[in-house]
């Protein structure tokens, strides 16, 4: 449910930046979601839509760039990604690998329209 | 635009031209521009000037953690109980509606303030900054924030705590640090509440501080009965320990 208030927060990211760098319209957000963010993509997806309503943001594309985190096995030493806090390493099977990143949720670049 | 079968809003689209004349084809141009920005951004601002408020005054700020009904308030009337004159706490209450728990936490006699989020399932920075303010806080005491019931949304947003507590009762499920992982990864400190309930239910206290530990190897743990007291000890020293330092 918090997908709403990270929606909005995300709207008023982009029309910050659309007055202060000029122009027109919003046509396009680029947005990294780590695969432990916590966030529900089709959540935040149905939500972007909503929250854009009546702003210069309305007719953005809105692309949701999946950033895996990375578990290290404590094993055999192998990386490889997680979509889980409870990763099973693939090569040999040892649970509970060191997690790095995924938790990122980040707007990265917005196309702005003239 | 057209409300009803969305056929409008493509007017920058069209072109009305006489043939043979010459037009100057206006200048449309986009642009990408790099921000990179974290969206929850202004919230840790916020909450970052909250930690500094607290770390300056030595007020120990806990943020209190669970799903809904697993005794989060029944654990601060009792703490607030036994540590009058020890320790000077105050509370903030969040709820989505009603001022119940801060009414059940003010008749302890300690300063509350009940924060009401309407249809919001956490709470953030920006209502714990406008809460404190409405509190008498004072230097070397202890802030507990209990936070909306809610094992998802909360872990996400920061509030300026020296840590966050969860709180798990064994009428739920042993597996809850494996359904919900968030949590129990951001938390520093676990109680495992209700224990008097323990000779009644099958809740494998031993599997949920394993499954806890899975995704979170510092986690600490204290099993608590607010309603007896047991364990309540423990938890108290914890407290003690960490106010005013």
């Amino acid at each position: 449910m918090h997908e709403m208030s990270l929606a909005m927060s995300i709207i008023d990211l982009a029309v910050e930046h659309l007055r202060r760098e000029g122009g027109s319209r919003v046509s396009e957000v680029d947005i990294e979601v780590g695969s432990l963010a916590g966030v529900m993509v089709d959540s935040l997806e149905f939500c972007l839509e909503a929250a854009a309503r009546s702003t210069p943001v309305e007719e953005a594309d809105f692309k949701l760039v999946p950033v895996m985190a990375r578990g290290d096995c404590s094993s055999c030493r192998r990386s490889f990604e997680v979509d889980s806090f409870f990763a099973v390493c693939p090569v040999c099977g040892e649970t509970c690998p060191a997690i790095s990143g995924g938790q990122e949720l980040k707007v990265r670049s917005l196309t702005i329209e003239d | 635009m057209c409300d009803s079968c969305d056929c409008g809003g493509h007017n920058d689209q069209v072109t009305v031209r006489k043939p043979g004349k010459v037009y100057e084809v206006p200048e449309k141009s986009s642009r990408t521009v790099q921000i990179e920005v974290d969206v929850l951004a202004k919230n840790e601002e916020i909450s970052a000037r909250n930690r500094a408020y607290f770390l300056k005054n030595d007020i120990l700020t806990l943020n209190l953690v669970s799903s809904p009904g697993s005794g989060k308030t029944a654990i601060l009337e009792r703490t607030i109980g036994d540590l009058r004159g020890k320790a000077t706490m105050a509370v903030i209450e969040g709820d989505q509606q009603t001022s119940r728990d801060a009414e059940r936490i003010g008749a302890t006699g300690v300063e509350v303030v009940q924060v009401n989020t309407g249809a919001g399932c956490h709470l953030d920075g920006s209502m714990v900054h406008r809460a404190m303010h409405q509190l008498d806080l004072v230097p070397n005491s202890i802030l507990f924030i209990e936070n909306v019931g809610n094992l998802v949304c909360p872990a996400m947003f920061d509030l300026g705590e020296a840590a966050k507590v969860v709180i798990i009762s064994v009428t739920e499920g042993e597996d809850k640090p494996q359904k919900y992982p968030q949590m129990f990864a951001a938390a520093s400190l676990c109680l495992i509440n209700k224990t008097d309930l323990l000779p009644h239910l099958d809740f494998d206290v031993d599997a949920c501080r394993e499954f806890a530990g899975q995704v979170n190897s510092a986690l600490e743990f204290i099993e608590v009965s607010a309603k007896t007291g047991e364990g309540m000890g423990a938890w108290y020293s914890w407290l003690l320990e960490r106010v005013g330092r």
